[in-house]
């Protein structure tokens, strides 16, 4: 949801900054804000990536599981509100801190606001994955996390992003990776798919596969490619640009496509996307594989610097080559494809997608330390539980009855959980009675026992940031705490010795911060030290069980302010 | 893989019938089942086989299509450098279409008609005739051996210099008393012309 309009304050912060400091910066969580606040300064006509955040509705609050048989749940409008509020909800801060960016900033809030509602409206009821397009450059993401028997753990990365045709034309890249744009207007690429593929799907345990095996191609590397042009003499001298192309763009031996290698399916393969405006003859689909091609690391980095914020935040920051190869099966997956909403725009619309099979087991093995260790980042859990139907989804969830917020690592890593599959002792953490009860009590209000919850190997993940206090590995539950008081110079020290470092300092250093701090602007503080961009990331776990559902989400605020409603 | 598609034949086999004896198993002709065929022969170092099925799958079944192809043999710097580990055929990509796709090579603007489900087989593993890629080495090993033994007793016979015992001087207290009373008889003829 909202992450994408962060990830665009990030990816236009880095071009700004024009360096890795920035982009270091952002990973932590006072970017999106640094990034409103640096967007007043700029003159009106600069079209800032920021200011959808302030006033449009977020487009990715509706969640897709992969496999679409085992239901869904929307969360839309809920999302949608709270993002909405969250936003307007911290202009009062800007406010006191610079009347006049918080004034340029209400401008272009109502200025924008209109707009992105107009064209927001009409796909909002859509539930297909091609539907969720709006006539504009936005960018969303989503993870899904679908536990599999014997302790496999299904995770699907799905990143959006579209140009319109008017801006792609011109060349105004934003979102839209500028790489890929020019090769394909250079290669009059149509519709690409690209597929990176290892190991084996095991259908016969695992079930259906991810997206019904539209993600996914043959093992080692598939490209597929819809090329405007006039002959096929003329094609096969695109493909091999093409192919040439992205063989350096991904490091993958694709110029080894050549004639001897490419085929022309008649009937394997539709375009995903709408080519009415080009004359069928003119369309010529040529496929490729490399069957012995190795994936290996050096093709998921070219992967993750497609993404705007080019695996630095954002769900991609969870992707970690030792654990994406190690998996059991994964899929990397490129699809360019334009899609028309109306008659009258188009849009761009390239989704990159990561699919693999994690063995729990496997990764619990070394040294019994962190479960997954990139997705261990985990502070809290908010589930909500619910008890009825409702009429619009066949899973169909109820209104809101209960809802608790945990800090999961407290639970779920818990010894006494040391025997359940998919979970690991957390070595520096000793949950409290009182809250695994009340984590407990819940649960069975929702007519699950514990032991069924784990065993299922759900879990929804917050991504937060663990440190190192003492010898041993704690949960910062103050580090999703939002702080709106500005605060003295003197406090400042203190929390960010508290939170970011956890040794005391002498009193030089902190004489040195102090001075420090007076000298920074406010902004680079709120970089380096607060969560917030992992506000406003949602991530939608299911567990289905019998016909009972308990979906665990991943909250954006612990004091459970987003879903106030 | 060079495809013979005249050999190219489906079967049909219901699953219920798997645990009963092979006569039982009822076998239908592939003409049913096939509805149409797209096939590209291979053109050596031009292009690959390509061959596309459009199938009517009865449910709880399995059918198995068989074909018999031909290996062909590649020029010897054509092989890759693991040759004996063979090559990599392609995975099948199955494609399971909507029901009222009746003609799936035929253009269609309506993009609805996406498939809904898509899978790939696993990449088979052919093991081509592969040429003993280790005899040159073994050739060149073996001549290079024999060569270095003929070259080198060659040619030591040739460069080394022969020498017969007796030439040179002989060595002993008769002859070292001879060069001595030559010496001193020279001496006392210098002395007797001078005297």
């Amino acid at each position: 949801m909202d992450v994408g309009r962060f990830a665009e304050c990030c990816r236009r912060q880095d071009e700004d900054r024009n360096g890795a400091r920035s982009l270091e910066r952002s990973r932590l969580s006072g970017t999106r804000a640094m990034a409103t606040r640096r967007s007043t300064w700029r003159p009106l006509s600069y079209q800032n990536p920021c200011r959808p955040i302030l006033s449009s509705p977020c487009h990715c609050a509706g969640h897709l599981s992969p496999n679409s048989s085992s239901g869904s749940t929307n969360v839309n409008s809920t999302d949608r509100d709270d993002s909405t509020r969250q936003w307007t909800g911290r202009g009062p801060t800007h406010k006191m801190r610079q009347p006049l960016s918080t004034l340029f900033l209400f401008f272009f809030s109502f200025l924008s606001l209109p707009l992105s509602l107009s064209l927001t409206t009409p796909d909002s009821d859509s539930q297909a994955p091609q539907d969720y397009i709006h006539a504009e450059t936005d960018y969303q993401e989503q993870l899904h996390l679908r536990p599999l028997p014997r302790a496999a753990l299904l995770a699907s990365f799905s990143f959006r992003s579209n140009t319109t045709f008017s801006e792609f034309t011109s060349r105004n890249f934003r979102l839209f990776p500028r790489s890929l744009g020019q090769i394909l207007s250079y290669a009059n690429t149509r519709e690409l798919h690209l597929r990176f593929n290892l190991g084996r799907w095991d259908a016969e345990s695992w079930g259906s596969r991810p997206w019904n095996g539209a993600r996914e191609g043959g093992t080692g590397v598939e490209l597929w490619a819809w090329l405007v042009a006039d002959s096929e003499a003329e094609a096969e001298r695109k493909w091999v640009v093409l192919t040439n192309a992205l063989s350096g763009l991904f490091c993958a031996s694709l110029n080894f496509i050549d004639s001897t290698r490419t085929t022309r399916p008649v009937m394997s393969f539709r375009p995903e996307g709408n080519h009415n405006d080009v004359d069928p003859g003119k369309m010529h689909l040529l496929h490729g594989v490399l069957p012995h091609e190795v994936v290996c690391t050096e093709n998921l980095t070219p992967f993750l610097k497609l993404l705007p914020c080019k695996g630095k935040a954002g769900i991609a920051s969870l992707l970690d080559g030792h654990k994406l190869f190690d998996a059991s099966w994964q899929s990397m997956a490129i699809d360019v494809r334009p899609i028309c909403v109306g008659e009258d725009e188009c849009v761009l619309q390239i989704e990159q997608t990561i699919d693999m099979v994690l063995d729990v087991d496997r990764a619990k093995r070394p040294r019994g330390k962190v479960f997954l260790p990139s997705l261990s980042r985990l502070v809290q859990l908010t589930y909500h539980c619910r008890e009825s139907h409702s009429p619009s989804s066949p899973i169909s969830l109820p209104p809101l009855r209960h809802k608790q917020t945990i800090p999961l690592s407290r639970h779920l890593l818990s010894p006494r959980s040391h025997s359940q599959p998919g979970l690991v002792p957390h070595p520096g953490l000793r949950p409290s009675p009182e809250r695994r009860l009340s984590f407990i009590q819940s649960l069975h209000s929702a007519h699950l026992s514990p032991r069924s919850l784990f065993s299922q190997g759900i879990f929804c993940w917050r991504s937060g940031r663990t440190r190192k206090r003492e010898g041993k590995h704690s949960v910062l539950p103050s580090f999703s705490r939002r702080r709106v008081q500005p605060r003295p110079a003197s406090s400042r020290v203190t929390r960010r010795r508290r939170v970011g470092f956890g040794r005391a300092p002498d009193s030089a250093t902190s004489l040195r911060r102090k001075k420090l701090h007076r000298l920074r602007p406010r902004t680079r503080w709120r970089a380096g030290t607060a969560a917030q961009p992992f506000e406003g990331r949602t991530c939608l776990v299911h567990l289905l069980r019998d016909t009972s559902l308990v979906y665990a989400d991943l909250s954006t605020y612990v004091d459970g302010e987003a879903y106030s409603k | 893989m060079r495809i013979y598609l005249h050999t190219l034949t489906a079967r049909l086999i219901p699953n219920n019938s798997t645990t009963s004896p092979p006569k039982d198993i009822k076998v239908k002709e592939s003409v049913d089942l096939i509805k149409k065929i797209n096939y590209r022969p291979a053109l050596d170092r031009a292009r690959p086989s390509h061959l596309e099925l459009h199938l009517t799958v009865p449910p709880l079944s399995t059918v198995q299509l068989t074909y018999t192809f031909d290996k062909t043999i590649l020029r010897y710097t054509e092989y890759p450098p693991d040759a004996n580990r063979g090559f990599d055929v392609p995975a099948a990509i199955i494609t399971v279409l909507p029901d009222d796709s009746s003609d799936p090579s035929a253009p269609s603007p309506d993009s609805n008609l996406q498939p809904r489900y898509s899978l790939r087989t696993t990449t088979l593993l052919c093991s081509l005739p592969t040429p003993d890629f280790s005899m040159p080495y073994n050739v060149i090993i073996f001549t290079s051996t024999a060569i270095a033994l003929a070259f080198g007793g060659v040619f030591n016979i040739l460069v080394r210099r022969f020498v017969a015992a007796d030439e040179g001087p002989v060595v002993g207290i008769a002859a070292l008393k001879r060069r001595l009373m030559l010496r001193i008889g020279g001496l006392l003829k210098k002395l007797g012309v001078k005297a």
